[in-house]
């Protein structure tokens, strides 16, 4: 009688991360944060806009039912004064299981892009 | 190397595992990487709209290409930004949720007279 071992471990995670879901928790936000804002004098205030940001959207991601992920968060925030910025990213991961969502939000006053 | 006498032969020498304390960020090592590489992209470029993302693609290849060099057990994120110098605020923030003893990010601020470069790598152990 031929027994059959079956393996007790996973290779992959059991729920991938969707981009969208987490681009619409970013877009949420940012839109609540940011609406009517202007670009803080007081750069603690700044710091603390930002670091509320990126532990909001940190919380909200850890609430998703994604096991065994782990998650960067990063904010990049900005005066609105017509000057140009540009941001890129390259990642060295595993193309199966990981994924990245960016969003920005832009007012008269300020910029914003998280991801 | 060991020698066979038949075909099918034993070979002594083991893999050495790599040992728990060495899979830690170096942070040093990867902030010397950096630097290089924006000095060697940017120099003393004024910002010029056409040309920018071809250079925050070069920073961003070349820095991954040395990381992956190391061969260290790690997966990489890196983003770059180079923004004009017009006089306005920028202002960046990270959280992660991530094994703090073997993971780790380090944040690069460059700048020349015309833009800043602002580079963050986080590395992930696997």
């Amino acid at each position: 009688r031929k027994q059959v071992q079956q393996t007790s471990y996973s290779t992959g995670p059991k729920q991938k991360f969707r981009p969208s879901e987490a681009k619409q928790i970013i877009r949420e936000t940012l839109k609540s944060k940011l609406d009517g804002k202007t670009y803080p004098a007081a750069i603690n205030d700044a710091h603390s806009y930002m670091k509320n940001i990126a532990e909001e959207i940190k919380k909200s991601l850890r609430s998703l039912p994604l096991q065994r992920y782990k998650f960067i968060v990063q904010v990049i925030f900005g005066e609105n004064k017509g000057q140009g910025v540009r941001t890129g990213c390259r990642c060295f991961w595993d193309q199966d299981a990981d994924n990245c969502a960016w969003e920005q939000y832009q007012n008269k006053d300020v910029f914003c892009m998280a991801g | 190397s060991s020698s066979c006498s038949s075909v099918f032969c034993r070979d002594d020498r083991m893999e050495e595992p790599v040992a728990q304390e060495d899979v830690t960020f170096n942070a040093d090592e990867v902030n010397g990487i950096v630097k290089e590489i924006v000095e060697m992209t940017l120099g003393t470029a004024s910002y010029a709209h056409n040309k920018v993302s071809q250079w925050s693609s070069e920073i961003l290849e070349a820095i991954i290409k040395r990381l992956t060099a190391t061969q260290k057990p790690y997966k990489y994120v890196v983003t770059c930004s180079i923004m004009q110098k017009t006089g306005a605020g920028l202002h960046t923030a990270s959280s992660s949720y991530w094994d703090n003893t073997t993971d780790g990010s380090t944040v690069v601020r460059w700048e020349n007279k015309f833009l800043y470069c602002i580079t963050a790598v986080y590395g992930l152990a696997t």
